[in-house]
């Protein structure tokens, strides 16, 4: 009866040794595959809902972290003294960084970054100085 | 790995291929970092001026070297981030051609 009752105890250890295993192996494999996206915290959620509804004073800049012509645009904007707002996408993730996306090509098909809203109603899509020195700094005789 | 042993790895492979890194290398040495930041965040080197979807197979077209770059190099002279440039543009650090978007967007978000 006790050796019965060891085995049994013995076998229900070693099954929950295995079941932890393969959890912790699930674990990275899951995050690579971006399975775990949605449960990592999201972006500002105040810039998400100026994005998905942008009216603003300032020029509003949608942007991604990695990409380099959003860097240059915002080093000549930032040059210029021109006041912006800037939202991140990669920020974002799940349904907030479709929605995001989504919004994005309402204005610029394309869906290319950096793509920026301008007050009155012009769109600059890429890192164009001469546009930007046109529509966000001469067009005014100051900056936006 | 360092950004700067990526510009090397990258740039052997795109000579084989007759392609050059962009002059400017503080441009270039931002984009290896987001290559790596993107490894990190993806677990694939995504191309770092377009959104991934954070799905391999349907982000596959848009892995560095994405597969648009020969007919933007062949078209502009540069790809799409213009990190990759052509022979002719090799020693221009001002060269940031306007490269227009050639993936469809019904592939990406």
């Amino acid at each position: 009866m006790n050796s019965t009752v060891a085995i049994i105890a013995a076998v229900v250890v070693v099954i929950v040794l295995i079941a932890v295993l393969v959890l912790r192996k699930k674990t990275p494999s899951d995050e690579k595959s971006g399975k775990t996206k949605d449960e990592k915290p999201q972006g500002d959620q105040k810039l998400y809902a100026l994005g998905m509804n942008p009216v603003s004073e300032k020029p509003i800049m949608y942007a991604l972290t990695t990409c380099q012509h959003c860097k240059n645009t915002r080093k000549f904007l930032d040059a210029n003294n021109v006041d912006y707002i800037v939202i991140y996408l990669d920020e974002y993730s799940g349904s907030q960084r479709s929605d995001l996306m989504e919004k994005v090509r309402t204005y610029n098909p394309r869906g290319t970054f950096p793509t920026i809203l301008v007050p009155g109603g012009k769109v600059i899509v890429g890192f164009r100085k001469q546009l930007m020195q046109e529509v966000l700094i001469h067009d005014t005789g100051t900056t936006a | 790995m360092t950004p700067e042993q990526l510009l090397e790895c990258l740039s052997k492979n795109a000579a084989a291929k007759g392609y050059y890194l962009h002059a400017d290398h503080d441009h270039c040495l931002g984009t290896a970092e987001s290559l790596l930041a993107n490894k990190e965040r993806y677990g694939y080197m995504c191309c770092p001026c377009r959104l991934a979807c954070s799905d391999k197979q349907q982000d596959s077209d848009i892995i560095c070297p994405c597969v648009y770059r020969d007919a933007d190099i062949a078209e502009y002279g540069a790809c799409f981030c213009s990190f990759y440039v052509s022979k002719e543009h090799k020693d221009d650090p001002e060269f940031f051609p306007e490269v227009e978007e050639r993936r469809d967007p019904s592939r990406g978000l």
